[in-house]
C-alpha cells in the first residue's frame, strides 16, 4: 500500500527526494558504489551459461574464479545526471549496471566484497524485490524483459506485484502511457509491435516506477536507426525532468551531448572516468585504442548501383505472400557473388521473409524465378547450398565437441573430404575442438556457426544482425569475417540496422519497404556503397 | 466525440469504474484518447467480449472443471450430448462460427457412429469402432471446451481470476510462467527446425521416426541452451519487478458477473440435474 501511494506522486518530486534524503549520508549521490569486487560463480547451481564474462580469446581457459568479473570499483551517481558505462565485451559494464540493481549478487550469485548503496538502501542485505523498488532497469532484449503479452498488463505488471489497488494502477499506468509517449500503443498485444516500439514499452514501464534510479542495459542493441534517434529524443527528455540514468552500452554517437560522467572500463576495473564533453571530444584514434565504437553518428555514402551482369543470385518476379497477405513483389535484384549485400529496412518490410525465401525455408509464388549462375534453382537446391547465420547462435549448435558440431549431418564420404582441424584453425578454434560448443564465447560460438556452414559447401550465406550488442573489436573481426567469405567467392547477405558494420563491410546496401507503405513505386532499392577512403577493414 | 470527452475529463479517474473512461480522463489529445480507449476496451474484455456473450474468467475456470466432470464421470451419454450442446451453443454466441461448426462436426460424426453403427452391423470390428467413437465423443468435448476457454480467455485474464479467487501465489506464479512461456518456446522450435534444415538434419516427424534419439538430441541440446537463457532473463526482469513480492497481488483486469454468467450458471445447473436425476434415461 505505502509503495501505491508513493507511485501517485509526480516523477519529478521523488528523484528530488532522493537527492535530499542521499545528500545526509553520502555527500549528494542516488546511488554510491563503495570498493566492489565481484567473482562469479561461487554457487555454480544458480550460475547462467548465458552470462559467461570469459574473454573472446585466450583467456577463456583461465579458472573464471580466479579474476575477479568487477575489481575493486568505486562510483558515485549524482542526481539529475547520465552516467555511461562502456568498455569492450567483457569488461563488466553490464556486471557493474547489475551492482545497481541488486542482480549482483542476488542472481548472479557469487562471491562479493564492498558496499554498494541506492537511495539509502543497502543492497546487499535487501531482497531482490527490495531492489526492485529503488531502480527500474530496461533490458537488452526487448523479446524476454515482457513478461505479460500486452501494453498494458505490462504496464502494470510491477503495482500488480505489489498489491497496489486496481483504480490506482488504472491511472497509474494511463500516465506512465502518457509520459513514456506510447498511449497509441496501449490497446496492442506485445507479438505485433516492432523492435522500437518494444523498446518504448519497456521504457515507459521502467520510468513510470518512479524509481529514484533508472538503468540501462544495452538498451539500443536490437534498435534501427530511427529507433535508436527516438530512444535519444527519451533519454534528453529524462534529463530535463531531473531524473538520474546509468546507461551500459556499446553504441554511443547517439549520447553526444546527453552524458555527464562517462566511465570506462577494463577487463573488471574502472580505467578512467570522464567528463561527458571531454568523453566525446576525444580524437578517433583514442577511442579506437580504447576499443570503442563510433562517437559520431556513422554514415554511409552511397551511388546508385550500375548493374553489372556476372554470377550470383538473381531474383526475378520474387511474390510472395502469408494466407492473403502480400509481403514481398520484386521486380528484379541481384546479390552478386563475391560482394556483401546489406538488406535493410523498417521492422516489418519483409526482410527476414526474403532471407527465408533465398534459403529456401520458403517456397516462393508460382510465376517467381530465382537463378544462381543463370540457372533456376528450386527452394529444396537453395535449402542445400544456403545458410543463415542467425542472431541467437544457441539455436543452431547441436554437438558435444566442435570436432562433431563441423561435420554434423555429413555422410561419412563427405566429412571425410573436410580437413576439420585446418577448418577449425582458419577460425582460430583449434585449441578448443574437444570442447563443448555451448562452453565457448559468444564471438567463437559464431565463428564456428561460420565454420561448419563452411564444411557443409554453401554458397550463399545470410548473416541476422551479427554486431547486436557488440563492441568495436569483435565488429571489425565480424566485418573481416563477411569480406573473407565473400572474396572466396561466396553470396553474402547481412541483415542489420548497425550503419557501422555497413560502413566496414557492404558493397551494396538493398532496402526494403514495407509493400504497403510504397504504393506505385518499387518497394526494393539497390545502392552500391562508395566507399570511405580510410577503410577499415580492408 | 469530443463532447463525450470533455465529460469524461471532468470525472476524476479514481471515481470512474471503466478503465477506458479513466485511461481518457486522463488523456491529453482527444483524439488519440478515442482511438486509445476503444483499443483498451476491446483487450480488456478480451475474446468473448469482441462480439456477444461476455463470460467471466472466473466462471469460465468453474465451468472447464465441471465440464470434465460431467464428460469424463460416469454420466448418461445423454449428459455427454447435452453438454456437447452447450459447449456448441457457448461458440456461437460468441461468434465463433468455424469452432462451433467444427466442434458439432465433430461430436454429431462420433455420437452417431456409436448409436447406429451396432444397429446396422453387428459383428467385433464395428463393436470396438462404436466404443472408440464413444470415448472419441466424451474426449471430444472435453477438448472442444478446452479450446474455447483457451481461445476466449488470455493469460492476463486467467491470471486476474486465479488472483481475484486469492488461489495461493505458489499456484498462480508457476501457472502463469508456464503460460508465459509457452509461445517462446514454440518460436524457438521453429527456429531450430530452420537450423537443422539449413544444417542438412532432417526435423519433422519423418527425421524422429527413422533416427528418434538423435532427433530428439538435436532439437533439445539448443531448446535448452536458448530456453535457459531466456529463462534467466525473463526471471531476472520479473523478480526485479517484485513477481512473487507480495501475498495476495492485484489486478488491473475488471472482473464482473453478467449476463454471460447468468446463462453460464442456469445451463450448468440443469447439466447437474440431468447428471443427478437423469440416471433412469436408458442412453
Amino acid at each position: 500500500m505505502n509503495r501505491g501511494e508513493k507511485d501517485m506522486e509526480h516523477s519529478g518530486i521523488s528523484s528530488a527526494e532522493s537527492l535530499d534524503s542521499g545528500q545526509s549520508h553520502h555527500g549528494n549521490a542516488v546511488a554510491h558504489i563503495d570498493h566492489v569486487s565481484f567473482w562469479y560463480g561461487s554457487a555454480p547451481t544458480r550460475h547462467s551459461t548465458y552470462y559467461t564474462t570469459a574473454a573472446d580469446d585466450g583467456t577463456a581457459d583461465v579458472k573464471r574464479t580466479d579474476r575477479a568479473t568487477l575489481n575493486d570499483i568505486s562510483l558515485d551517481i549524482r542526481p539529475g545526471t547520465i552516467t555511461l558505462l562502456c568498455g569492450a565485451s567483457g569488461s563488466g559494464k553490464t556486471s557493474a549496471l547489475q551492482l545497481l540493481n541488486g542482480l549482483v549478487p542476488h542472481f548472479h550469485q557469487g562471491t562479493i566484497t564492498g558496499h554498494v548503496r541506492v537511495a539509502d538502501l543497502d543492497l546487499s542485505t535487501a531482497d531482490l524485490s527490495a531492489c526492485g523498488e529503488v531502480s527500474a532497469t530496461v533490458f537488452q532484449n526487448p523479446k524476454t524483459q515482457f513478461f505479460t503479452s500486452a501494453v498494458r498488463s505490462e504496464l502494470a505488471f510491477r503495482m500488480e506485484n505489489h498489491a497496489v489497488p486496481r483504480l490506482q494502477i488504472v491511472s497509474n499506468v494511463a500516465r506512465a502511457a502518457r509520459d513514456g509517449d506510447i498511449e497509441e500503443l496501449m490497446g496492442r498485444h506485445l507479438n505485433e509491435l516492432s523492435g522500437g516500439e518494444l523498446q518504448k514499452v519497456a521504457c515507459a514501464q521502467a520510468i513510470g516506477a518512479d524509481t529514484p534510479l533508472l538503468l540501462f542495459d544495452e538498451p539500443t542493441s536490437n534498435l534501427s536507426v530511427d529507433a535508436i534517434e527516438e530512444f535519444a529524443g527519451m533519454l534528453a527528455r529524462l534529463k530535463r525532468q531531473g531524473r538520474t540514468v546509468v546507461i551500459a552500452e556499446h553504441r554511443l554517437y547517439f549520447l553526444k551531448g546527453l552524458v555527464d560522467q562517462a566511465v570506462l572500463l577494463d577487463s573488471g576495473r574502472i580505467s578512467e572516468i570522464m567528463d561527458g564533453d571531454e568523453f566525446f571530444a576525444q580524437s578517433d584514434e583514442a577511442r579506437r585504442r580504447r576499443g570503442l565504437r563510433s562517437l559520431e553518428e556513422p554514415m554511409v555514402a552511397t551511388a546508385p548501383v550500375t548493374e553489372q551482369g556476372g554470377n550470383g543470385l538473381a531474383l526475378d518476379n520474387l511474390r510472395f505472400a502469408y494466407r492473403k497477405k502480400a509481403v514481398l513483389d520484386i521486380s528484379h535484384v541481384q546479390f552478386p557473388e563475391g560482394s556483401v549485400s546489406a538488406l535493410v529496412g523498417a521492422n516489418g518490410a519483409g526482410k527476414s521473409t526474403l532471407a527465408r525465401l533465398i534459403c529456401g525455408l520458403l517456397k516462393e509464388r508460382g510465376g517467381s524465378g530465382i537463378s544462381l549462375d543463370g540457372a533456376t534453382v528450386s527452394h529444396r537446391d537453395r535449402t542445400r547450398m544456403s545458410y543463415i547465420v542467425m542472431q541467437d547462435v544457441h539455436r543452431q549448435l547441436f554437438s558435444e565437441s566442435l570436432r562433431k558440431e563441423v561435420t554434423l549431418g555429413q555422410s561419412s564420404a563427405e566429412w571425410e573430404a573436410v580437413d576439420v582441424p585446418s577448418l577449425l584453425k582458419e577460425f582460430d578454434l583449434e585449441a578448443y575442438a574437444d570442447r563443448h560448443p555451448l562452453s565457448l564465447s559468444g564471438g567463437q560460438k559464431q565463428r564456428l556457426v561460420i565454420a561448419s556452414a563452411i564444411a557443409c559447401d554453401k554458397r550463399v550465406y545470410v548473416f541476422d544482425e551479427p554486431t547486436s550488442g557488440v563492441d568495436y573489436r569483435h565488429l571489425i573481426a565480424i566485418a573481416k569475417r563477411l569480406r573473407s567469405l565473400a572474396r572466396s567467392g561466396s553470396i553474402v547477405i547481412v541483415i542489420t540496422h548497425d550503419t557501422e558494420l555497413l560502413r566496414a563491410c557492404a558493397d551494396r546496401i538493398v532496402t526494403l519497404h514495407a509493400l504497403s507503405e510504397s504504393e506505385g513505386g518499387s518497394h526494393i532499392q539497390v545502392e552500391s556503397v562508395v566507399r570511405q577512403e580510410e577503410a577499415e577493414i580492408r | 466525440m469530443s463532447a463525450e470527452a470533455t465529460l469524461s475529463e471532468a470525472v476524476p479517474p479514481t471515481s470512474t469504474p471503466t478503465e477506458a473512461a479513466s485511461a481518457a480522463a486522463s488523456s491529453p489529445a482527444p483524439s488519440a484518447m478515442q482511438r486509445a480507449s476503444t483499443a483498451n476496451a476491446g483487450t480488456l474484455q478480451a475474446g468473448a467480449a469482441a462480439s456477444g456473450l461476455s463470460v467471466d474468467p472466473r466462471t469460465s475456470i468453474a465451468l472447464l472443471v465441471l465440464v470434465n466432470i460431467l464428460v469424463l464421470g460416469g454420466g448418461p451419454f445423454i449428459l455427454t450430448l447435452a453438454t456437447a450442446a452447450f459447449v456448441a451453443v457457448l461458440y456461437l454466441l460468441c461468434g465463433r462460427w468455424r469452432g462451433a461448426l467444427k466442434f458439432s462436426v465433430f461430436i454429431l460424426v462420433c455420437a452417431t457412429v456409436f448409436l447406429v453403427l451396432p444397429r446396422l452391423v453387428a459383428n467385433p470390428v464395428t463393436a470396438l469402432v462404436a466404443v472408440a467413437a464413444y470415448w472419441f465423443t466424451r474426449f471430444g468435448v472435453s477438448c472442444g471446451y478446452a479450446a474455447f476457454f483457451i481461445a476466449t480467455t488470455g493469460p492476463a485474464q486467467i491470471a486476474a481470476a486465479l488472483v481475484t479467487l486469492r488461489f495461493p501465489r505458489s499456484v498462480v506464479v508457476p501457472l502463469i510462467v508456464v503460460i508465459r512461456f509457452i509461445p517462446t518456446v514454440g518460436q524457438e522450435l521453429r527456429a531450430i527446425n530452420d537450423a537443422m534444415l539449413l544444417r542438412g538434419i532432417r526435423p519433422g516427424a519423418l527425421g524422429a521416426i527413422m533416427h528418434p534419439i538423435r532427433s530428439s538430441e538435436f532439437i533439445l541440446v539448443p531448446l535448452l541452451a536458448a530456453s535457459s537463457r531466456i529463462a534467466d532473463d525473463l526471471s531476472a526482469s520479473s523478480m526485479l519487478r517484485g513477481l512473487g513480492t507480495h501475498r495476495h497481488p492485484t489486478t488491473i483486469e475488471a472482473l464482473t458477473f453478467g449476463t454471460g454468467d447468468i446463462f453460464v450458471c442456469i445451463c450448468s445447473l440443469l447439466l447437474i440435474a440431468l447428471r443427478i436425476f437423469g440416471g433412469g434415461i436408458i442412453l
